[in-house]
């Protein structure tokens, strides 16, 4: 069922055992999981089923500390959520993404890559993808991996007919949740407001928060502040350690063996570094793409070059002259360490039109993360010219330590943390369950749980981990008895 | 053949390019890595053959 407002919806007396917030790729998950387990829920979406400019409005905010996107050009706020500008890149965490690393505080998770393998069939259902290739080793190092590029689910579009037919899913358009109503132990209700206009409160046994890597915690922080720490009781950790994958152009190169690249059908090959050569070299996880250029680069290329480092360039050339094959621009993504610092915050002087403080993101690389980009091209590039896969030269600002450069990719938009999951009160906010610490019904989804972000793209893993959490959830809220509320 | 014209042509290519006098004055910076058989030079990280190959 799809209502268009609060009133539509209170009309058909619907009675939900659980409420999620947010019509994202992780919300909708969940509501197709408590469906398959006879379990009524009901969706709100903030926003209606197509974009406009009031609505996009409140997802505005200041960004403090490093060059960011505008953070109301880096989400989309109506149904199907984020999944509506998403590029469509698929990879599930590693199995190591979940395991300490020693040498980075505040890593590791309390579940492991196993507790999500039984959903990743369904992710894949969800996502319309076809069966992973498995990875390759290239050396001791490093490993080739398949960076899916799915034609990309818009969940909107997949998803409004099911939703439509369903009468255990009620979706409920331009409504939204100003605040979550807590007392220390349990969500006792909802405000909501609909089309603009405060429309009461709704009671459900359950809620979900589920709108996104940013969001979650604005909701969160403004509820918490409204119910005096009756919404998130154990809340040192809110809204803190977040995280994105920064992403740049870090160097280019010359690939003298084209075979064994892999290159896939957009000429992009990745390679991600094994366990054991990230702990050798103290840094987090990243990957490498190699994008290939195609004749007409070369020579561009290497006139850039030779204008550069006219000697090297002519002696690579020289050296590699019968076996040069293509060149190719290298661009490196990387998992942050979770900080402290990194954090959502409320504005003190700025709100929305529903009178909610809006976000101040603050938001810092650090020497961490430096360390992992330089250290981590120069392990590939070693790796590459001692494997004869071709030779690269390390960009200028890299390796001296420049600014970072506003005019790259910068990072994926890819908002992680904030509500992390663990098991220490003082560092998360969310147990092995997505349940929020000392509240009964209060559970979180999408990547603002993850407690670090590896590597790749998080969509599949915050699918997958949705999944775990609907099961979890149709278990927990289908056993129980509920009378009309 | 087709192959050693290319190569002619990107030599020509690059001896064109050489010859303009400012590019000339950089030098090399070489950074010792900690593999014996992995050197960097400006930023290229090449096989210690490749330096020796040419240049020793």
């Amino acid at each position: 069922m799809i209502f268009q407002d609060a009133v539509e919806f209170r009309a058909s007396s619907f009675v939900p055992r659980v409420c999620i917030v947010g019509s994202g790729p992780a919300g909708i998950s969940i509501a197709l999981k408590l469906a398959a387990a006879r379990v009524p829920c009901v969706i709100l979406e903030a926003g209606a089923d197509e974009w406009t400019e009031d609505s996009q409005d409140v997802y505005r905010g200041e960004v403090i500390g490093d060059h960011y996107f505008d953070l109301d050009m880096t989400r989309l706020r109506y149904f199907g959520g984020s999944s509506n500008h998403w590029a469509g890149w698929c990879r599930v965490l590693d199995r190591h993404d979940f395991e300490p690393k020693a040498y980075v505080e505040h890593t590791g998770w309390p579940i492991g890559r196993g507790d999500i393998d039984p959903f990743l069939d369904e992710t894949r259902e969800v996502l319309d993808l076809a069966p992973f290739q498995p990875d390759r080793a290239v050396s001791n190092d490093f490993r080739w991996f398949e960076m899916r590029k799915s034609q990309p689910v818009r969940f909107r579009e997949k998803y409004a007919a099911p939703l439509a037919e369903s009468q255990m899913i009620a979706l409920v358009l331009n409504t939204q949740v100003d605040e979550l109503v807590g007392d220390g132990t349990a969500v006792t209700a909802a405000k909501i407001r609909s089309r603009g206009a405060e429309a009461g409160e709704l009671v459900a046994p359950f809620f979900v928060v589920a709108t996104g890597g940013l969001e979650n915690s604005r909701l969160l922080l403004w509820s918490n502040e409204r119910s005096n720490g009756g919404v998130v009781p154990h809340a040192t950790a809110l809204a803190r350690y977040w995280m994105e994958h920064p992403m740049f152009e870090v160097g280019s190169g010359f690939v003298t063996n084209v075979d064994a690249m892999g290159f896939d059908h957009e000429g992009d090959a990745f390679f991600t570094p094994t366990v054991e050569a990230m702990a050798a070299r103290e840094v987090l996880n990243f990957h490498v793409q190699i994008e290939s250029m195609p004749y007409h680069g070369v020579r561009k290329f290497i006139a850039e070059t030779a204008c550069l480092v006219p000697e090297t360039t002519e002696w690579v050339s020289e050296t590699l002259g019968l076996k040069l094959q293509c060149s190719a621009r290298l661009h490196m993504a990387w998992e942050q360490p979770p900080r402290e610092h990194n954090r959502v915050a409320l504005s003190t002087t700025e709100r929305d039109a529903a009178g909610i403080p809006r976000i101040e993101l603050h938001w810092r690389k650090d020497d961490l993360d430096r360390r992992t980009m330089l250290e981590g091209i120069r392990m590939f590039g070693e790796e590459f010219a001692r494997k004869d896969l071709g030779r690269m030269r390390i960009s200028d600002w890299v390796r001296d330590g420049g600014d970072w450069p506003e005019d790259m990719e910068i990072a994926g938009n890819h908002h992680m943390g904030g509500t992390r999951m663990g098991e220490n009160l003082a560092t998360s906010v969310v147990d092995r369950n997505c349940k929020v610490h000392g509240m009964a019904n209060l559970y979180v989804a999408g990547s603002s749980v993850f407690a670090t972000g590896g590597q790749c793209t998080p969509t599949t893993t915050i699918t997958a981990l949705a999944l775990r959490l609907g099961n979890h959830l149709g278990r927990v809220a289908g056993s129980m008895t509920v009378t009309k509320v | 053949m087709r192959q050693h014209d290319s190569r002619l042509k990107r030599r020509t290519f690059l001896a064109a390019l050489l010859a303009l006098p400012a590019v000339a004055l950089l030098h090399r910076i070489v950074r010792p890595t900690g593999s014996a058989d992995i050197v960097e030079v400006d930023g290229w990280i090449l096989k210690r053959d490749d330096v020796e190959g040419d240049r020793a």
